[in-house]
């Protein structure tokens, strides 16, 4: 190598070499690459100098988080999640319905005076205040934590979207003018929304009885439990869970509750609903959808669904697949009635038969090869 | 072009499907799938905001941010692309939407060690790594001088680590943008560093 080569001016095939050696480039032959470094003591140097700059990138690279931040990160992503909303897509009507909102809005903007703002901004603060309900407590329960250890709550409990709730002993929950929740011992249950005209709640497993103050035309409140939808009509009720997902049951002791295939508060109602009224318990388990009284004398079953001719009870297919629906969102068959309207028992008890799943377990994905 | 091994593409494989049926458990309702896609794919996400954003003290915010524009995303993602690639785009996005908005609001881009995260207290606070802290004022000084377009791809490559195939795919540019932004945005950042004193006169020739 002649002694001008040390200059980089006079390397002709630098900026090939050089893209070469930083970005993996395959337009030339990596021998004659190579080759070229070993002959060029200029252009070695040089990418030498490139190399050392990098490694003071890596160095100078930003820190990552601290435990406590992650911590706190995964816990506000954990809450997050827990806020599952249907996807929003704006009708038609809706978006001009918006735009001529809007205009109101302007209008009336400009002309009112500025207490008649204040008021909407305290109705907004109320709305976000409703978000966070206190629930006084009798008995023993423990929420869980961030870290998934679980914590004893003292005479009070803040109820927000995320909260899990459990009880070893059995304890009572009062959210005054909202509702009143009895855990059984053992049981466990979360909210999964709250809202200034919804609540959302998800039992685990074990038995929570609910007792809710009247509903106003527009609130919600509903009970998820193994791929089913517990809504209130008004009223007193329980449900049941077990661990497994195999059984769960609805028991209404004062009002009705409907009762219907959905893992999704905000979901419409499925085609097949049935109202649970007071003495009356719904079940499913084994596959099987049973409605029955709890006392000796029956209660009238409130299958909304019209029973056909061959007596068979019409609904969709979601009624098939209630987890497992929810999970992957595949069903399975229809459901089919054992009992009918023709059947001189149907009064007092009505089956239907749900075909097995066909959908595998719930499946642990491994880690995603992320770098 | 780098190859992948058949139990490399499987894995890829393997992981592309578990992504996918976690989309579509999110998209019918669970939204324990939305918290596992977070467990999966949390730490590169913060990764990729950490680099692009720099010693922030606001990192959690935009990580953040990327899962609820994620949790809004999520309805319309059809599985055309590979999920990593799309959250990649999203986290992408959201960062830059991050900055943006930082300048608009006249703030520093990126703030001073001074008033960075405890994060960046803790990473640097050793006597022994007081060089590592100036270094990394000196290096997001530098690239907050960069055209936005350089500075992703830049960024992207010589931080994050990303190849350039991955770059073109997350930016949804063609390859060799990629490559006319990384040469650009290199001969740039050297120019900066060697006045700064960081390399050599000379180094900055071969690529000028």
């Amino acid at each position: 190598m002649s002694s001008s080569q040390t200059t980089l001016t006079a390397c002709p095939s630098r900026e090939q070499w050089l893209n070469w050696a930083l970005d993996g480039g395959a337009e030339l032959n990596q021998s004659e690459q190579l080759a070229h470094l070993d002959a060029c003591t200029a252009c070695a140097a040089q990418l030498s100098d490139v190399r050392r700059f990098q490694g003071l990138l890596q160095r100078g690279k930003a820190p990552a988080l601290t435990l406590e931040q992650r911590q706190s990160l995964d816990e506000r992503i954990r809450l997050q999640a827990g806020l599952w909303e249907g996807p929003r897509r704006m009708k038609p009507w809706l978006i001009w319905g918006t735009a001529l909102a809007a205009a109101t809005a302007l209008a009336l903007v400009v002309v009112r005076p500025f207490s008649e703002k204040q008021h909407t901004s305290d109705t907004a603060v109320a709305a976000i205040a409703a978000l966070h309900w206190q629930a006084s407590i009798e008995g023993e329960v423990e929420v869980a934590r961030a870290d998934g250890l679980w914590q004893r709550a003292g005479g009070s409990l803040e109820l927000n979207s995320g909260t899990r709730v459990r009880s070893t002993t059995g304890a009572r929950l009062t959210v005054a003018n909202r509702f009143e929740v009895e855990v059984v011992a053992g049981s466990e249950f979360d909210v999964v929304g709250l809202g200034v005209n919804h609540a959302d709640l998800r039992v685990r497993h074990g038995e929570v009885e609910w007792q809710v103050s009247k509903l106003h035309p527009g609130q919600r409140f509903a009970v998820m439990f193994g791929g089913f939808r517990a809504s209130v009509v008004g009223t007193r009720f329980w449900v049941r869970q077990s661990s497994d997902g195999s059984d769960g049951q609805v028991q209404v002791s004062e009002g009705a509750v409907r009762v219907d295939a959905a893992d999704d508060p905000t979901a419409p109602l499925a085609e097949t609903t049935t109202v649970v009224r007071a003495g009356q318990r719904w079940r499913h388990t084994g596959g099987i959808m049973s409605l029955e009284p709890t006392q000796a004398v029956a209660a009238p079953h409130a299958v909304t669904p019209q029973s056909d001719e061959a007596g068979a009870v019409t609904g969709s297919p979601a009624v098939a697949a209630p987890a497992a629906m929810a999970t992957r969102g595949t069903a399975h068959g229809k459901p089919r009635a054992a009992g009918s309207a023709a059947d001189p028992d149907a009064d007092r008890h009505i089956l239907i038969e749900v075909p097995p799943q066909t959908m595998p377990p719930p499946e642990q994905p491994g880690e995603a090869g992320g770098r | 072009m780098l190859t992948m091994a058949p139990a490399e593409t499987d894995e890829r494989a393997d992981a592309d499907a578990a992504d996918l049926a976690l989309v579509t458990a999110y998209q019918r309702g669970n939204g324990n799938a939305l918290a596992e896609l977070y467990r999966r794919h949390g730490r590169r996400v913060e990764s990729v905001a950490r680099n692009l954003t720099g010693p922030s003290s606001e990192l959690e915010d935009v990580v953040q941010d990327v899962f609820i524009e994620l949790q809004r995303a999520l309805f319309s993602f059809r599985g055309e692309a590979r999920f990593t690639t799309w959250l990649h785009r999203v986290t992408v996005n959201v960062t830059l939407m991050h900055l943006r908005r930082n300048r608009r609001k006249g703030w520093l881009r990126w703030v001073g060690l001074d008033q960075a995260s405890e994060a960046a207290k803790a990473h640097f606070g050793t006597e022994s790594r007081i060089e590592a802290r100036d270094l990394c004022k000196q290096l997001y000084d530098i690239l907050g001088k960069l055209p936005e377009k350089k500075y992703l791809v830049f960024t992207l490559y010589e931080l994050e680590g990303m190849s350039l195939e991955e770059i073109a795919s997350t930016l949804d540019i063609g390859i060799n943008t990629v490559k006319s932004r990384l040469f650009n945005a290199r001969r740039e950042v050297f120019e900066m560093a060697r006045e700064r004193g960081a390399l050599p006169a000379h180094a900055l020739q071969v690529i000028k």
